[in-house]
Parts: structure tokens; sequence; C-alpha cells
């Protein structure tokens, strides 16, 4: 399918976008912290990637290769958006949220559905305090689950690269949790009784 | 090991990249103490809730890319048809330069025969191109042998050029689509013609019969 992409035809490479629209999407949203812009950078990712797909040669996994695509595009943006916080001297602190964070609101529903939203709504602020950086290896590790060199690949990092931020941004994210009250014992049904080797 | 080694690996060992023999140093600790398994718990809960915190893309993201790559390969084959102008007029210049250079009516060699006559704006046009050439029934073509037709000026029209170093000095009109339309005169086209014929798609045309206007010829630019 990918082939008849390359070739030019429309069709496949819709149902190539169809298939990983969802991780492209979600990374660019955590890199972005809202979604107006996670739309625009997938749009810009999955458009880059129609006009470069010639140059995609089956060394790799394709998902590696457009979420490698799609990790630069969002590094671009968030480039250009310090650029222009800089220029206009607005103060960021990164141990907040920035200001454009914003996380789509979950739909209303019984109240085990309201604790599980505030849960998400919880982890994702958490996320979106984090750098940069430790939210892509986060995402990529943590969701997306890929192996830490297909991170390493993917982000152009070395492996131990990723394995250290791995640890640093699960240490710092932890931190913020707890401080918001997230490991709470009215959340225990979340934590896992026993704990085994994966 | 203590706690703080314990600490450092618990990360890799959720990923699943610890070797064996640290998988088991790991373990032997976490069953022994309490509050290191407690971390490791929160750790493997915030993973999950992270799995949990993914959205549905919007349902504009498909359909927006869709377009645009729609028509992006329009315009590339706009632009491909248009390349072949270059080709056949590479063939066609050097006639093009004797016709132009002198007065006289326009002929060329097997020009009937091929019926290479084409874009007929009104019957007394005549276009120096194969008639399937694409791009030639655009709306510049029409108004380029309009123009030719009404002036008995030769009218050479160059896509995808802005401006060109040969015309710097020479003053135009801006039309309404953006292009740009110099009077100059035939040397001056075959200038062009011949530095540029490789480099932009053209087209050329020139009025059946006797070229009236004296030398003069008009350049379109159009970008």
């Amino acid at each position: 399918m990918i082939r008849r992409a390359q070739s030019g035809d429309e069709g496949a490479f819709e149902q190539l976008l169809l298939a990983h629209q969802k991780s492209v999407y979600n990374l660019c949203l955590r890199m972005a912290g809202n979604p107006d812009d996670a739309l625009d950078l997938s749009q810009e990712a999955f458009i880059r990637a129609w006009r470069a797909l010639g140059q995609y040669q089956f060394d790799a996994a394709f998902s590696t290769w457009l979420f490698r695509l799609t990790s630069n595009v969002c590094i671009d943006f968030l480039r250009r958006q310090k650029r222009q916080q800089h220029m206009s001297l607005t103060v960021t602190d990164d141990d907040e949220p920035g200001e454009e964070f914003t996380v789509p609101d979950p739909a209303p529903g019984p109240e085990e559905q309201a604790v599980h939203n505030e849960r998400r709504q919880a982890v994702a602020r958490a996320m979106a305090a984090l750098p940069e950086d430790y939210r892509a290896v986060m995402q990529l590790r943590a969701v997306e689950e890929l192996s830490y060199e297909q991170i390493a690949e993917i982000l152009d990092i070395k492996v131990g690269t990723v394995k250290s931020r791995l640890a640093r941004a699960r240490t710092q994210l932890r931190k913020i949790l707890k401080d918001g009250n997230f490991f709470d014992s009215d959340s225990s049904e979340q934590m896992p009784e026993e704990v085994h080797a994966p | 090991m203590n706690c703080d080694t314990a600490l450092e690996m618990m990360s890799a060992m959720l990923d699943g990249e610890l070797t064996q023999q640290e998988q088991q140093m790991l373990q032997a600790h976490l069953d022994a103490c309490e509050s290191c398994r407690a971390v490791y718990a929160e750790l493997a809960a915030m993973d999950a809730a992270l799995r949990d915190d993914q959205t549905e893309p919007p349902a504009a993201l498909r359909g927006n890319v869709m377009a645009a790559i729609r028509a992006e390969q329009k315009q590339k084959k706009t632009r491909h048809a248009r390349s072949w102008l270059v080709a056949g007029l590479a063939a066609v210049a050097a006639l093009a330069l004797m016709v132009l250079s002198g007065t006289g009516v326009l002929q060329l060699p097997g020009m009937a025969e091929d019926g290479r006559a084409s874009v007929s704006v009104g019957q007394s046009m005549q276009a120096i191109l194969p008639p399937d050439t694409p791009g030639t029934e655009g709306l510049e073509a029409k108004y380029a042998a309009q123009l030719a037709a009404e002036t008995g000026c030769a009218v050479l029209v160059v896509w995808d050029c802005e401006a060109l170093d040969e015309l710097k000095d020479v003053p135009y009109e801006t039309l309404d689509d953006g292009a740009r339309l110099y009077l100059t005169d035939s040397a001056t086209l075959g200038a062009v013609l011949e530095r540029c014929r490789t480099q932009y798609p053209m087209g050329i045309y020139s009025p059946e019969g006797e070229s009236r206007a004296g030398g003069n010829a008009y350049i379109m630019l159009f970008s």
C-alpha cells in the first residue's frame, strides 16, 4: 500500500492516513498542548509525508518514519513559538502549564466517568508541565509503546538518552501528580495488587 | 540494592529494557521493600493514565489533508503540461527567430501538413505549437493570440517567470491576473526566446499574414 501511495495513489495514502492519524494527532496534541495547533501540526505532518513519500526506503517501520517527520514538525513549531514569545517578552514559567494548554473537554457521564475524566485531566495537565523533550519520550513510550531504539531513531538521540530522559520524566511527573493527590487511596483500584516484572 | 538504585531502574523495568539479571535484582528488592513497591505501582499507574488520555483526531484532519494533496497534484499536472511547451519550442525556436527577424508571411515548413495551426481565437491566429500541447487553451494563450491578431505583432508568453534581466529596463503593463505585458521589439523577443527556451515553458503567437507592426513585439510574463 505504501508503494501504491509512493507512486501517486491518493487513495492508498488516505488509507495510511487513517491508520496513523490518531497516533500522529495525539503526539502533536501532547507537544503543542492544545487541539487547534495539534490539528494544524497533524495536517502539516501528513502533507509533508505525502511530499516526502518518495524518500521512504522501507528500511525502518513506516510508523517510525512518520513519527520522526511528525516530531520534526512539532519541534519546528515549538521553536517558532519560543522565538515569538521571546520577542514579545512574555515570561514563561517552565514549572507551570503554559497559557496555551487546554485539555479537550471530556463528555459528561456517570460519576465513575467523572472521576476517570478527572484523572485523565490531571495527568494531561501534569504532562503539559513537563519540558517538551520529556513530553515526547513519554508519549512515544507510555502511549505508543515503542522501544527505546525506535524512540532513539525517531528523536535522533542515543538510546541511553532515551532511557535517562524517561526516568527523569517519570520522576518529575510523579512528583507533580503526588502533589495533586493523584495517587490517593480513593484511586487505589488503579494500582495493581502485586508487582511483577513485565 | 538500595532504594536509590532501585528507583533508577524502575523506569527501565517498566519499559522491559532491563537485562534478565537486572530484572531479578530489582524484583528481589521490590519483593522486600514496600515503599519501592508503591512507587513502582505509581509509575505503572501513570503510564496507564497516559494511555487512557488519547483523543480521536477531529474529522477535519482527513478532509483537509486530502484536499490539500489533491490541490497539489492538480497544480503539478498543470506545471508538467506546461513543460511540454519547452520541448516543443526548442525545435521551433530556431524557426521562429528566422521568421521574426524578417517581415512577411509566417510560414513554417511542414506546418500545413501537421495541422500545427491551433488556438484559433477567430480565424486569424496561428500558434507555433502542436495543437494538443496542454496550456495552449489557457486564457493567457487566448489573450496572447488575440493581441497578436489585433496588433499585428508577435507575442511571446513565458510561464512561471516573474521577471527577466533582458527586460529590466523595458516598461510594462500589469494585467488583471498579475501578468506583465512588455512592449518591445522583435530583436529583444528573439533574444529572450533564445535565452529562455530551455528554462521556462513558453508559447509564441504570431499573426497570420504580413507582420504589420514594423518589428514590434510583445512579451508576456506569467508567474
